[in-house]
């Protein structure tokens, strides 16, 4: 076994080992034990078992393709579903060259293959290998993925702050902010679902609950002998108690600044039209349908959800039951069959939810999900741009270099290595590339070994504050002894002034 | 004898074995483990049992336990008989093929050889 013990900086990962023959798995298990904590399951339906209960453990699986039960390629089918092939690495031990085979399992998201017969080093080494590049990329992730988090959570706490402001008045509990957030948000969890065409990412359904959580900002307006009446308004009362969705997105559209951004808009919808009705009998525009934005839709569903099943000053709480049978009864007004479909298949959920006192305001899955849309969309503008910039630079240079016919050089000192361009290398009837020119039998041909040793002096005795070396010699090329003046410019690397990266510089015929 | 003589005894190359385990105690412990696998029973009994698709599974495992040994001729046996074996719905082809039962003699045989030898090997001291 070679010295490196991997073991030694984390509790040992944990590799799960699938084949059906024990000797296989004791194989592997025998290479890769000193470094993981093996576990061994012997046909498909086994490593499913213990991949449900463990799979956040689990640093990568090592799939045999041929078992009873269920074989590698239906673990892969259940992995995909699960969605843990995200995160555990899968490698395909097998026999079983035959190309369709090979192909199925890497569509299923394999990502490496080795053959029987095991050789011990290989095994070991790409193992470690693969768990440490899934390792870095989850890393990277995570950094990407903490960020967001991060300013979501400012965010929502402003928000969250803000809307308990105007509920206080209310004389409500605050939790009605928080309830009409997560039940959007799970409605419109289910309805990207099932609704592939429409165009729901993460990041909207996020912005969207986060909106609803101004919904009744107006209410800021209306007074209080109205919002806090125990007994029925008056029609005069209740045209006033309206006004509240028009007046919330009056005041959100009145802002100077944020005024095009995503969230503030949203929110302008959804204060402005949570009370339209899918048949358009709602208020204030009347608007019918798909008329009216999907984020509105969601929330009023979910308003009244809530003010159904919480107590208020005009009535009891109801049961989640009633609620879900007066709203699917129609008895609140007529809303999208298609988000009363989402209502009744989440409906356990929301019933669970009833307890909630906190805000979901992004779960894991979420800000996992969002992560993934960013990296794939961003171009990570800075990064791209300058690395842009060096790449035009370099062909600048490169361009100028080959139409200028002087002899231009650079020298690097690990590797040792001399660069010459091209027209300077023919001048001196050498290669464009040197390597350990101080060895280099046709160099001192042309530049003798006392004279080089010279010029690395001189150039041993530059500073950042004196960098450029010139010196004079004799160089014989072209069947002739020239004169030639060399003067170089030595390049430090930023942060370490006593190590130069380089030399570059010109020989001029004097 | 010793593990060496072992696989000269069967035919079989210990240099290529010895290449890819790294170290003798690592190929003693697996030979020796070999009796104890049941997939060549496993074959024989799904045979009889006229079980091919278990018969194919059987087979398929033989063939890469047998390569990780390095008992190369024998997995080369253990392969032609799950290629014979891998349409295993065609029961009538299966169950004429007169070649596939000589295959299967010829494994039964080298068998045998193989676990009698193994009984031979003096463990070392570990």
């Amino acid at each position: 076994m070679s010295g490196e013990n991997f073991a030694a900086d984390h509790s040992k990962q944990k590799v799960l080992i699938v084949d059906d023959s024990e000797m296989n798995r004791c194989m592997l298990a025998d290479i890769l034990e000193d470094d993981y904590e093996i576990i061994q399951a012997e046909n498909g339906v086994e490593a499913v078992a213990i991949l449900k209960e463990r799979h956040f453990e689990i640093a990568l699986v090592m799939l045999d393709m041929v078992m009873p039960e269920m074989d590698g390629l239906e673990v892969l089918e259940v992995m995909n579903k699960q969605r843990w092939i995200d995160n555990i690495p899968v490698i395909m031990i097998s026999v079983e060259s035959s190309a369709g085979y090979i192909e199925r399992a890497y569509d299923y998201g394999v990502t490496d293959y080795i053959k029987r017969p095991f050789d011990a080093f290989s095994v070991r080494r790409r193992v470690i290998n693969t768990i440490m590049l899934y390792a870095n990329q989850k890393k990277l992730v995570g950094l990407v993925a903490d960020q967001i988090y991060e300013k979501e959570k400012s965010t929502n706490l402003m928000i969250n702050i803000l809307s308990h402001i105007v509920e206080f008045r209310n004389g409500e509990s605050g939790l009605h902010v928080i309830h009409v957030q997560n039940i959007t948000r799970t409605i419109l969890e289910k309805y990207a679902e099932k609704y592939k065409d429409s165009g729901l990412t993460e990041s909207i359904i996020s912005t969207i609950s986060l909106a609803s959580s101004l919904h009744d900002i107006g209410k800021i307006s209306i007074p209080e002998s109205i919002l806090n009446k125990p007994g029925r308004l008056t029609d005069e009362e209740f045209a006033i108690m309206k006004t509240h969705s028009s007046v919330g997105a009056s005041m959100l559209e009145s802002l100077s600044f944020g005024s095009g951004d995503p969230l503030i808009k949203t929110a302008y919808e959804i204060s402005r039209w949570h009370h339209e009705r899918h048949d358009g009998r709602g208020y204030p525009d009347r608007l019918e349908g798909d008329q009216i934005p999907l984020s509105a839709q969601a929330v009023s569903v979910a308003d009244v959800y809530d003010a159904l099943t919480s107590e208020r000053v005009y009535k009891k709480a109801f049961s989640h039951e009633k609620a879900m049978e007066m709203i699917l009864g129609g008895e609140c007004g007529t809303f999208n069959p298609r988000i009363l479909e989402c209502l009744k298949e989440t409906a356990d959920v929301l019933k669970e939810n009833l307890n909630l006192t906190t805000s979901e305001h992004l779960s894991p899955r979420g800000v996992q999900n969002i992560t993934e849309e960013i990296l794939k969309n961003n171009d990570l503008d800075v990064a791209g741009q300058t690395l842009n910039s060096l790449e035009n630079e370099i062909a600048k240079h490169r361009f100028l270099e080959s139409i200028s016919r002087e002899i231009q050089f650079e020298y690097s000192s690990d590797p040792s290595m001399l660069t010459l361009s091209e027209c300077g290398a023919k001048k001196l009837g050498l290669t464009e590339t040197i390597s350990d020119p101080k060895n280099d039998e046709n160099l001192k041909a042309v530049i003798s070994e006392k004279y080089l040793g010279e010029l690395a002096e001189a150039v041993r005795k530059t500073t950042p504050e004196q960098p450029v070396t010139e010196y004079e010699c004799d160089m014989v090329f072209g069947g002739e002894t020239k004169r030639c003046k060399v003067v170089c410019l030595s390049i430090w690397s930023d942060d370490d002034h006593s190590c130069r990266d380089g030399i570059v510089g010109k020989v001029f015929e004097a | 004898m010793n593990i060496k003589e072992f696989y000269d005894s069967i035919g079989e190359d210990f240099n290529d074995v010895i290449g890819r385990l790294r170290a003798e105690s690592r190929v003693c412990k697996y030979v020796l483990k070999f009796p104890e696998d049941k997939s060549f029973d496993n074959l024989l009994s799904s045979m009889k049992e006229k079980n091919y698709a278990e018969a194919f599974r059987a087979a398929h495992t033989i063939k890469g336990t047998c390569l990780n040994l390095s008992f190369n001729s024998f997995a080369a046996i253990a392969s032609d008989i799950t290629e014979k074996l891998r349409n295993f719905e065609d029961t009538a082809a299966i169950e004429s093929d007169t070649v596939l039962d000589g295959l299967i003699g010829t494994l039964s045989e080298k068998y045998c050889k193989i676990v009698s030898g193994i009984k031979d090997i003096d463990v070392p001291e570990q």
